[in-house]
């Protein structure tokens, strides 16, 4: 067992009780501190693929080992301490009667000594921005701080990989940039970050690799640039470009030629391909003749 | 984890054909005639009786997993009753003193004091055959919901009528939505248990202890969230003006067929038969109840 991996699954396949086959032999390995983003359309077999990763789920067929244990060997409160999964609805996790009780109670059960565990808690209550409602009961939050609540929770018990399932769904642009802001600074701190999403600019903005899945299977395994170059598999796929990526592709027939995933880098794209202050006007008039309307 | 998936599912066949009241009246024969019989061999022929039934209508295996839970309910059933059946003492009309047959002890020979508590093995039938009837019942329930559609069963539910007097629709509208809901909770608990399960909470083993402390991450999200669907549910119906009219019509009707006559009349002569059968002649007794000759 190479400790290159963390979590390594061998042509895993998972048919459920009711007869549906939703994973057919998918062979991956993930690697320490790596950002990985799975995309493909609804009942791809991205969720249920995640759920091997701390035993919720156990392979019919094929094996998976996390950090070289054999899931189906081990508990899911034991895969607990290394993989932290956050899941899609709020409301199916929190029960007590505070957000602060809400945020120790993973650290109570795996037993972490109360003055460390409050440290913890504070500190991830913080950086989602409850810290000052953490003595509200959780039923008075909205929808998008119940969703940070329990990505709070989660952060507290400090994880070697962390699986976030939707995380940005339902939330405004602020209380996005909170959630994404701090699973890139546990990438920096050298975690795993493994997410399951639909929307694109967040696999331009964070993922270091991406990997396409369709009809349980996987498509592409690749990085977010390569995957945005094969529009076959994006159409196959039925994935949306990012916004910079979807400009970009309409200043293709005005010569730009690059593949910029966030909206700087489509910036520092035209600039370096605006033609001298000269030559200018001719340009605009030209862009102005040529831009058809951008697909999509 | 497995859900209950009592819901509606799609199938052609005479089973789903049926008028929901013709079921209704086989659902109620079952229970009927699994309460007369107390001997598992006749109980046995029941429970095949069922499952070629459901056979028939072609209802998918995966949907009777919750019969994993009514297992343990049955094995407890035989043990409870091999331990305490005779301890209820004289049981009045059985004729010839009857001799009980202990299988073993529960609390050893080699034991001092011993040997006590015998395991009896005439209660122990008699328990097998008190689950065989709960097994018989849980076979034959889902068949109603399963194979009638949701809105058909409302129908048929307003259309009883006696004189004037109709079921209330709310009435009506309570116990269908109330079976609506049994699969949608079910779901909310596998969720929960998922959730909380990836928290490092455990709710494998037997330990007592951890059993009754992972009750309250369990019960109180799958609560709140049933408390929840049940507010927006009746939003749901205010925003369609539900009750505005007093008498509801309805777009689709049930047809009462003369195979729902023949079916329904052929139901009641054999609960009827089997009613005189065991108040007649003991058949489908175990001599040693108390039923008998009731």
């Amino acid at each position: 067992m190479s400790s290159e991996f963390i979590i390594q699954a061998r042509e895993v396949s998972h048919t459920y009780a009711g007869g549906i086959t939703a994973l057919q032999g998918v062979t991956l390995g993930i690697r320490r501190n790596e950002f990985l983003a799975f995309v493909g359309a609804n009942g791809s077999g991205k969720t249920t693929l995640v759920k091997h990763f701390n035993g919720l789920l156990k392979p019919t067929r094929g094996s998976l080992f996390v950090n070289g244990i054999d899931t189906r060997k081990t508990t899911v409160s034991t895969l607990s301490r290394t993989v932290g999964f956050c899941f899609q609805n709020p409301d199916h996790q929190i029960f007590c009667y505070s957000v602060w009780d809400e945020t120790l109670f993973g650290l109570w059960q795996q037993r972490i000594p109360q003055a460390e565990a409050e440290e913890r808690a504070a500190q991830a209550l913080q950086k989602v921005g409850l810290y000052e409602l953490r003595t509200r009961h959780p039923r008075e939050l909205s929808r998008g701080q119940r969703q940070r609540l329990a990505t709070a929770s989660l952060l507290a018990m400090e994880t070697q990989v962390l699986v976030l399932d939707e995380p940005t769904t339902g939330q405004d642009f602020n209380s996005r940039r909170q959630i994404m802001g701090l699973a890139a600074e546990l990438h920096e701190k050298g975690r795993t970050i493994v997410m399951v999403t639909h929307d694109m600019s967040l696999v331009a903005e964070y993922a270091t690799r991406v990997v396409a899945m369709k009809g349980g299977r996987v498509l592409l395994d690749a990085t977010p640039r390569e995957l945005f170059q094969q529009e076959d598999i994006l159409t196959a796929t039925g994935l949306k470009l990012p916004p910079a990526l979807a400009l970009a592709r309409g200043l293709k027939s005005a010569g730009l030629n690059a593949t910029p995933l966030t909206l700087n880098e489509l910036y520092d794209a035209i600039v370096a391909a605006l033609p001298e202050p000269a030559k200018l006007t001719d340009s605009i008039s030209y862009v102005e003749n040529r831009v058809k309307p951008c697909p999509r | 984890m497995p859900a209950i998936e009592i819901e509606y599912h799609k199938a052609e066949t005479p089973i789903h054909r049926l008028h929901p009241i013709t079921k209704i009246i086989f659902e109620l024969v079952i229970f009927v005639i699994a309460a007369t019989f107390n001997e598992p061999l006749y109980l046995f022929i029941m429970i095949l009786v069922v499952v070629g039934i459901i056979a028939l209508a072609q209802i998918p295996i995966q949907k009777f997993r919750y019969l994993k839970f009514v297992g343990f309910i049955v094995v407890f059933l035989i043990i409870t009753q091999g331990v305490w059946f005779t301890s209820f003492g004289d049981f009045g009309g059985t004729n010839s003193p009857f001799q009980w047959h202990t299988l073993f002890y529960l609390y050893p020979a080699w034991l001092p004091g011993g040997p006590r508590v015998p395991f009896v093995l005439e209660g122990a039938i008699y328990g097998l055959a008190l689950g065989m009837r709960l097994l018989v019942i849980s076979l034959a329930f889902p068949i109603l919901v399963i194979t009638t559609h949701p809105s058909d069963l409302v129908t048929a539910l307003s259309e009883i009528r006696i004189g004037a007097w109709r079921i209330p629709y709310n009435l009506i509208f309570v116990f269908t939505s109330a079976l609506r809901f049994v699969p949608t909770v079910s779901r909310e608990f596998d969720h929960t248990i998922d959730a909380q399960r990836s928290r490092g909470v455990e709710f494998e083993g037997y330990n007592i202890v951890n059993q009754v402390r992972s009750a309250m991450p369990l019960f109180v999200p799958v609560l709140t969230s049933s408390l929840v669907h049940a507010q927006d549910l009746t939003i749901a119906l205010e925003t369609r003006a539900f009750g505005a009219v007093e008498n509801r019509t309805f777009i689709h009707e049930v047809k009462w067929g003369k195979a729902d006559w023949a079916v329904s009349i052929l139901l009641i002569l054999i609960a009827i038969a089997c009613i005189l059968a065991v108040r007649n002649y003991g058949l489908g007794l175990l001599p040693y109840t108390p039923q008998r000759g009731f």
